[in-house]
């Protein structure tokens, strides 16, 4: 009898969060012979990503609380059985010791309860929620009943438990930024995935992550700190939430003495939505920024600025802390754009489509608006429009930007902000379609991200050059600052090495992009 | 025994031993032998803050203790003498944390061992604690309760928790039951 | 605990979930307590039964 190629152990009522998870089975991976390796408890979602990663699963019975460790070999069949028996002990030496784990303090007990941690920090004012979606809106539900502000970074959370959480917490007077949110900042501190930018006299409600990330970075980089970030997820200014949380966080920092300037952030919202944050900020009498990325809204006036993308939004802000002109900053950021022809011009000009990889879905978006300004239509698997949507995510036509923070990516995933394999691979894949003149991609740094993204891209970057040669350019944006843990100037200095072109926004590189193959 | 945060009552000696063979007789002169810590265990009273945190350490009995769920759920606590695998069954091991937590509040213990009903060295515990005597850690735990600090709680709540395979997660379960019980804390 | 008060405050925060997030809080020198989170149905509500259990009379 053949021996098996795959194996599958149970651990019973063992339960570990999914970044540790995903990051075990990454670990197995770097295993010479294993080709598939899965961490996962027990839920019918993750059989089906099992049974589609190929795994045999007939006479598995783990239940939702239990572990199931699956790894499967391509090795030779005498090898397999030692292989496979290696890297299942491997997986339970990497969980007893955790990748996470490090900063704790070794062997101090953690609390099974909400009121043991209440214990512990009497006078706590937040919890910071990233279990499966499934459970978390209830688990948010006891902080809200606790007293507690809630930051919810899991996703899967449905709507109609998203408007029951919010009410509830808005009764109270307190804040649930999320679900989705993966960033916040209180106090200049970063929760989640954000940099390590000193804190001022700007605060910010963002109803998008990654374009909260990139106007803390281009404010940081005009010398303009964050006092707050808050974060409401990305669904809170449609129709169905209609806002509450972001009305309630503009409220909260117009009351703010701290707080001189104010921006607001997202993709639009729905119109009803816009009308009561645009009537709310207004009344306030402070200095504002609307940064509605590709909205309609247009027009400037009682001193409450609208503007269309993430880094105009931060110059225009930066600008009125500093006392300075918001209309003047935003004329000279876009006739600093212009001088990107010439940039263009020397890298030299690329024929054939544009390929976009992003990590961030607002700079995916954002990028997406300022290409197709310059070129033309735009593919996707989020495009601006849904006749422009792609048929497969893995498969760019024409110009393309593709987004790999979407679900589709992350499912039983980590995210690509903290594993960047997929995109170092796609790099090489695009690099082989002769259609391809440009390749455009983003490196997010700060807390929460991969410790060295730009090392993980080099390897795709090196065999894409390999393959292409001088025909096509790459170009990529740095959302982080030198403060952040990875520094911003030594992945710049990485990159750059690789002859990629780094510019200073997301906006940059997108104009960038396009302006190499315009014309 | 490996370090001296494992040191009970009667095992304040095996440090300073050399290695013997299985069946040697030894004479031990205790003078000259290093005191380590006091197992005495003074009258104390749980900061009501930690009540919380302790409270949810009878979830230990979940998992790997459910078979001692049933009797704490009728506190028929003599059943759980002796009850569990390994030298020092988990269910004495619970009554030792039980025994600690009423002793240490001056309140009754609501068992009596018979001799020969679990393994020696349970037997050997189970008479220090009800002597009023207790192994390092949880003296150290104890001392922690009674105070605001919760680095000294959490740091002493996790070396008895990795104690052994079940032992001390049983004995924060125990103690537990005598500090936050219904009826008993 | 109003928003407000989180504001002037700074986060204190009960971190339920990726470890990671504790610890970069921790490297902010933010106070911060992470707990070891499992589905209630693993066995958390056990302290819940307890009571009912007790409560229903023995």
């Amino acid at each position: 009898m053949p021996s098996s190629n795959q194996r599958i152990q149970i651990i019973r009522r063992t339960y570990y969060d999914s970044v540790t998870l995903m990051l075990v089975a990454k670990e197995l991976l770097k295993t010479e012979g294993v080709s598939v390796a899965s961490l996962s408890m027990g839920t019918e979602a993750n059989y089906k990503i099992m049974g589609s990663g190929g795994f045999d699963l007939g006479g598995v019975d783990a239940t939702p609380n239990d572990l199931i460790i699956a790894v499967k070999t391509d090795a030779p069949e005498g090898e397999r059985e030692a292989l496979l028996e290696g890297a299942l002990e491997k997986a339970k030496e990497y969980l007893a010791n955790p990748p996470g784990r490090k900063a704790d303090s070794g062997g101090d007990y953690r609390p099974k309860s909400l009121d043991g941690a209440l214990s512990i920090l009497p006078d706590a004012n937040l919890a910071l929620i990233s279990v499966a979606g499934k459970y978390a809106g209830d688990v948010a539900m006891d902080c809200i009943g606790k007293g507690l502000n809630v930051m919810l970074y899991s996703d899967n959370v449905p709507v109609e438990k998203e408007v029951e959480i919010k009410k509830a917490a808005a009764e109270k007077g307190l804040l649930v930024m999320g679900p989705d949110c993966g960033t916040i900042i209180v106090r200049g501190v970063a929760l989640g995935m954000a940099n390590a930018c000193p804190p001022g006299p700007v605060s910010i409600v963002a109803a998008a992550g990654t374009g909260l990330q990139e106007v803390h970075v281009q404010l940081a980089r005009r010398g303009v700190g964050v006092l707050h970030g808050i974060g409401t997820g990305g669904r809170d200014v449609r129709r169905e939430v209609g806002g509450i949380m972001c009305l309630q966080a503009v409220n909260a920092l117009l009351a703010d003495d701290e707080v001189e300037v104010l921006t607001v952030l997202g993709k639009p919202p729905a119109p009803e939505v816009e009308q009561k944050i645009l009537q709310t900020v207004k009344a306030g009498k402070k200095p504002a920024v609307l940064g509605f990325i590709g909205g309609e809204a247009k027009g400037d006036s009682d001193g409450v600025f609208i503007c269309r993308e993430l880094e105009e939004t931060a110059a225009v802000a930066a600008a009125l802390a500093k006392g300075e002109d918001g209309a003047r900053a935003r004329e000279n950021l876009f006739r600093d754009y212009e001088s990107l022809r010439q940039r263009a011009e020397t890298i030299g000009r690329r024929k054939g489509f544009l390929r976009g990889l992003y990590s961030g879905g607002t700079l995916c978006y954002e990028g997406q608006l300022i290409a197709r300004d310059i070129l033309g239509p735009i593919r996707s698997n989020t495009p601006l429009e849904k006749e422009m949507k792609l048929e497969d995510s893995l498969r760019s036509e024409q110009h393309s930007m593709v987004d790999y923070g979407e679900d589709e990516f992350t499912q039983g995933r980590l995210h690509p902000m903290i594993d960047v394999s997929l995109r170092a691979e796609r790099i090489y894949e695009e690099a082989k379609d002769p259609e391809v003149g440009v390749i455009l991609f983003d490196v997010v740094l700060g807390y929460g991200c991969n410790d060295d993204p730009a090392a993980g891209l080099a390897e795709g970057i090196r065999k894409a050059r390999s393959a292409a040669g001088d025909r096509i350019a790459f170009v990529a944006s740095i959302c982080g600052v030198d403060t952040d843990p990875q520094n911003a100037s030594e992945q710049r200095r990485i990159l750059e090495e690789l002859g990629v072109h780094v510019c200073e926004s997301n906006a940059r590189a997108a104009r960038l992009a396009a302006m190499i193959l315009e014309g | 025994m490996t370090s001296a945060e494992d040191m009970g009552p009667r095992t304040f000696l095996v440090k300073t031993l050399p290695n013997f063979r299985g069946g040697e007789n030894v004479i031990v002169v205790p003078e000259g032998v290093q005191v380590i810590y006091d197992p005495a265990l003074p009258a104390g009273k749980m900061n009501p803050r930690w009540r919380g945190l302790v409270g949810e350490w009878r979830d230990f009995l979940a998992d790997e203790l459910e078979d001692l769920q049933e009797p704490v759920i009728r506190r028929t606590w003599d059943e759980l003498i002796g009850r569990g695998p390994g030298s020092t069954p988990a269910g004495d091991d619970f009554l030792s944390g039980l025994a600690s937590g009423m002793i240490w509040q001056g309140k009754a213990v609501p068992f009596h061992p018979v001799p020969g009903q679990t393994t020696w060295l349970s037997e050997e515990m189970l008479r220090d604690t009800l002597a009023g005597g207790i192994w390092f850690r949880a003296k150290r735990l104890l001392g922690a309760l009674a105070s605001e600090d919760p680095v000294a709680v959490t740091g002493s709540a996790g070396s008895i928790a990795d104690w052994g395979h079940t032992s001390g997660r049983a004995w924060l379960a125990g103690l537990s039951e005598a500090l936050c019980g219904e009826r008993t804390g | 605990m109003s928003v407000t008060k989180l504001l002037k405050e700074g986060p204190k925060v009960v971190n339920i979930g990726v470890e990671q997030f504790y610890a970069d809080l921790k490297t902010q020198k933010a106070e911060a307590v992470s707990m070891d989170w499992k589905p209630s149905a693993a066995g958390g509500d056990l302290l819940a039964r307890l009571k009912k259990l007790r409560k229903g009379g023995n």
